[in-house]
């Protein structure tokens, strides 16, 4: 019978379930339950009034999407290019990393440098961002050496044309060691007779890390493109919003920090909740969409398909 | 530090005498899209009178009041202060407070001798959520959506300010309106002037953290460190301070902590968005005196006397680098002049005074007069069966200058926080134990006073008598404009981006005007116009 075959499969993964109980609980309260807020998008929403109390305003926060407002279509340039340029180039610095971590012999000395370079993924973006200004500002360290000595001084925080190298190269101080352990993790799972087998075969290790090594990082590296891809749309809200007065809106506004303050500070809560939902929308696509594709190349992507 | 900013800040502007419409009989929030769920009793009837004004008869002022022109100063603190309270006003139970901060944050309660002290007295907990003042509208934002007003809340940014207030704000008329309010002393001592902002709808409900004139923009100096550079004499024009400025950069110390737009503008008279020309109500955005002002800045920046950090800096780090000498010159409320006294007291020589407002080309420029608070505090409404209560605890926060809880309240203990040096309280090292913002709850009506230092209080009386002979008063006081509630801060925000990106010199001057059409499509003409209506109708 199927109903008693249930019951003693649920029996079974009881202990499983309670286990994952906390866990889905955190979920729905604090991931699910605040996704009904997102109503607010369709109304006049003022706090004090409250979101049930609000008046239903239909479409009319998803107006300035549609007309294409200065400072939407400003957040959303910066977001993309800043997206761009962290695929492109934040992306594989841990690959980069792993790899060459995973050739090192000395066995001590490869802790030493995994150590070193974890550490400042533990730092919050409020130490990073002041470490920077406190070397690299205006008045930091290394402008006052310069000046003390009588040298020309750069202009590198605070200057809104490099803004982006500066925010990508924080986040590859600060993230890049911290992503290399998933692929290590690979890289350690890898048959080691596959290189003895190769290098009987001849192979240098230029042909060993391309027909051996790459091919074993392919699963991983899609997964995680298509999971960044998800996150498109995010670009880091914190790193971004602590060093905004420097440089200014116009270089700097990207979609998170515009939700941010076009809602809590201007006070404007539906139209940057319907700006967020629609940011949220596309997101949900953009992965699906990459998994798609990931599916038709005959990778795992996500799920099997 | 947006309630320092001469032109109306975007706070400033938001919660600008809504009161005086309150007044005029005018409702004040007619236009709730909600359809109207004010409470509020007044109807179409009479408005409650404001609370009168009962100044605190103790002490004679050495600098009397000129109306309009100064406050009152005072060489010595009153000698043997008496106490105007008795027993504890609190009930014991804890009181929760939220307010902005323009200080470094104090000790924590229990490192902190004046707080423990200050909780002993009241004979509550008085329990302070402290924000940076730059940060706070953001804090209130979320604080309100979250629904977790404390008892005191200092009233920040928001929409529709007349709907918040009814619901979310206690009702104060019966304790406060007319006589009523001489059961509180300390708050009688407040101006009535200054509780127009806190009527709603002919309701009271908030009380004013009031200023008077001591709430004048200001730019100050370091008059030792120009003694030392051998500077005697006070630039006449804008060409000569920025000389200046290039004189007294070098090393690690920058003329400017700010990008100085705010003086600027008042050297070519037009310090503020708004003005009343001629009888009528107008916007100057259109100006091309902004240009110069902006091209000025601009000038200076690209001159490297500007410090590097000022455009991310927060208020406390340009108070910190006037203290420590890496500034010359601080913008900041006139008020400052005797808190930044306090806070760099170990100094040696420390001398700072006030740069008259010159005028670009020579002559005297405008100086901007701002409302007379530096914002109100409201009780919340879900406290309002501890209102009698948390009044009193207001009261005693209002203390008068020249009581016992006055010297209490802004100096702290005797021997801890300060030193009697014949009746004056001298700041010691733990004078920072004060800065609890307390007064951002209530606070006492201000004087000119500075403890043991005569000259000051003699050069700031002065200097308000000076600037004050050409000013102008904050237009927007009194008036009222529903668009300004809804969208001024975020387009005032973005005129504040453009005026910045273009004294950074990212953007062209030219810019300037480019932003000021954008500002008035987006909202800003409707701002206008809505104002002119108020100020016609305000004129009868």
């Amino acid at each position: 019978m199927n109903s008693t075959k249930r019951a003693a499969r649920l029996r079974r993964s009881a202990p499983l379930l309670a286990l994952a109980a906390p866990g889905v609980l955190l979920l729905l309260a604090f991931q699910y339950y605040p996704l009904i807020g997102n109503v607010i998008a369709f109304k006049d929403y003022l706090p004090f009034v409250g979101v049930w109390e609000s008046p239903w305003v239909g479409l009319e926060n998803f107006e300035l999407i549609a007309r294409g407002d200065h400072r939407f279509v400003n957040a959303l340039t910066n977001t993309l290019i800043i997206t761009l340029v962290q695929v492109l180039l934040v992306f594989p610095v841990p690959i980069a990393l792993a790899l060459a971590l995973n050739s090192m012999v000395s066995e001590r000395i490869k802790r030493l440098v995994q150590s070193v370079l974890y550490l400042p993924h533990f730092l919050s973006w409020v130490i990073v961002v002041a470490v920077f200004q406190q070397f690299l500002g205006g008045a930091g360290m290394i402008n006052n050496f310069l000046r003390a000595n009588d040298l020309d001084t750069f202009s590198l925080i605070g200057n809104a044309d490099l803004f982006i190298p500066l925010v990508t190269s924080q986040l590859i101080w600060k993230d890049a060691g911290w992503a290399t352990i998933l692929f290590l993790a690979v890289l350690s799972q890898i048959d080691t007779t596959l290189y003895e087998a190769s290098t009987m075969d001849g192979a240098g290790r230029f042909r060993q890390m391309w027909h051996i090594t790459l091919p074993a990082l392919k699963g991983i590296v899609i997964l995680l493109l298509i999971l960044r891809l998800g996150d498109a749309l995010s670009v880091g809200f914190e790193q971004i919003i602590l060093q905004q007065p420097a440089v200014g809106i116009e270089a700097s506004e990207v979609l998170d920090t515009y939700v941010y303050n076009v809602g809590i500070v201007d006070g404007s809560w539906s139209e940057a909740t319907a700006v967020g939902l629609v940011k949220g929308i596309v997101s949900v696509l953009l992965v699906l969409g990459a998994n798609k594709l990931a599916h038709l190349f005959g990778e795992d992507g996500l799920y099997r398909s | 530090m947006s309630a320092h900013t001469p032109h109306p800040s975007r706070r400033a502007v938001l919660t600008t005498g809504l009161g005086i419409a309150a007044l005029a009989g005018i409702a004040a929030c007619s236009s709730n899209p909600d359809g109207g769920n004010s409470q509020g009793g007044s109807g179409g009837g009479a408005a409650a009178a404001l609370p009168d004004y009962i100044p605190f008869e103790g002490v004679e002022a050495d600098l009397p009041v000129q109306d309009g022109r100064t406050s009152s100063g005072f060489f010595a603190y009153p000698a043997g202060p008496a106490a105007i309270s008795t027993g504890t006003p609190s009930d014991g139970e804890p009181i929760t407070a939220m307010g902005p901060t323009s200080f470094a944050l104090p000790p924590a309660m229990d490192q902190n001798a004046f707080w423990q002290e200050m909780n002993e007295r009241l004979g509550s907990e008085l329990q302070i959520t402290l924000t940076p003042a730059g940060e706070y509208d953001a804090k209130f934002a979320t604080t309100v959506a979250g629904r977790a007003l404390p008892d005191f809340f200092h009233v920040g940014s928001t929409q529709s300010l007349p709907q918040f207030m009814a619901s979310e704000a206690a009702d104060l008329t019966e304790f406060l309106s007319g006589d009523a309010i001489a059961a509180y002393p300390g708050l009688a001592n407040i101006p009535t002037a200054s509780w127009q902002e806190c009527a709603f709808d002919g309701r009271i409900r908030a009380i004013p953290i009031q200023r008077g004139l001591v709430n004048l923009p200001t730019l100050f100096a370091r008059q030792d460190l120009l003694d030392a550079a051998g500077i005697t004499e006070t630039p006449q024009n804008f060409a000569e301070l920025s000389d200046l400025s290039t004189e007294l950069t070098g090393g690690n110390t920058w003329a400017w902590g700010s990008l100085p737009l705010a003086y600027a503008r008042a050297t070519v008279d037009i310090p503020s968005y708004w003005m009343v020309v001629d009888g009528t109500f107008t916007s100057t955005l259109d100006d091309e005196r902004h240009e110069q002002a902006l091209d000025a800045v601009r000038a200076l920046q690209a001159a490297g006397v500007v410090n590097p950090d000022a455009p991310s800096a927060p208020g406390s780090a340009r108070k910190d680098w006037f203290g420590a000498g890496r500034s010359i010159f601080h913008e900041d409320s006139f008020i400052a002049w005797f808190s930044l006294y306090v806070q760099h007291g170990s100094v040696p020589g420390l001398n700072i005074q006030a740069l008259p407002v010159i005028g670009f080309d020579g002559g005297t420029g405008t100086q901007f007069v701002p409302k007379p608070n530096y914002g109100i505090t409201a009780i919340s409404a879900d406290s309002a069966d501890r209102v009698e209560t948390l009044l009193r605890v207001a009261d005693y926060l209002a203390a008068p200058f020249g009581t016992e809880e006055y010297l209490f309240c802004k100096f702290g203990i005797e021997g801890v926080n300060y030193e009697l040096e014949g009746t004056d309280p001298v700041p010691t090292d733990a004078a920072s134990e004060v800065n609890i913002g307390s007064l951002y709850i209530s606070d006492a009506a201000r004087v000119v006073y500075a403890p043991n230092r005569d000259a000051v209080v003699q050069a700031a009386w002065d200097h308000q008598n000076r600037v004050t002979e050409k000013s102008f008063q904050d237009p927007t006081l009194g008036l009222y404009s529903e668009t300004a509630s809804r969208k001024l801060a975020s387009l005032q925000g973005t005129l504040e981006d453009a005026e910045l990106d273009i004294m950074l010199g990212r953007r062209p001057v030219s810019d300037w005007s480019v932003a000021v059409e954008e500002f008035n499509s987006g909202g800003g003409a409707d701002i206008l116009a809505e104002y002119q209506a108020a100020f016609d109708e305000k004129q009868g």
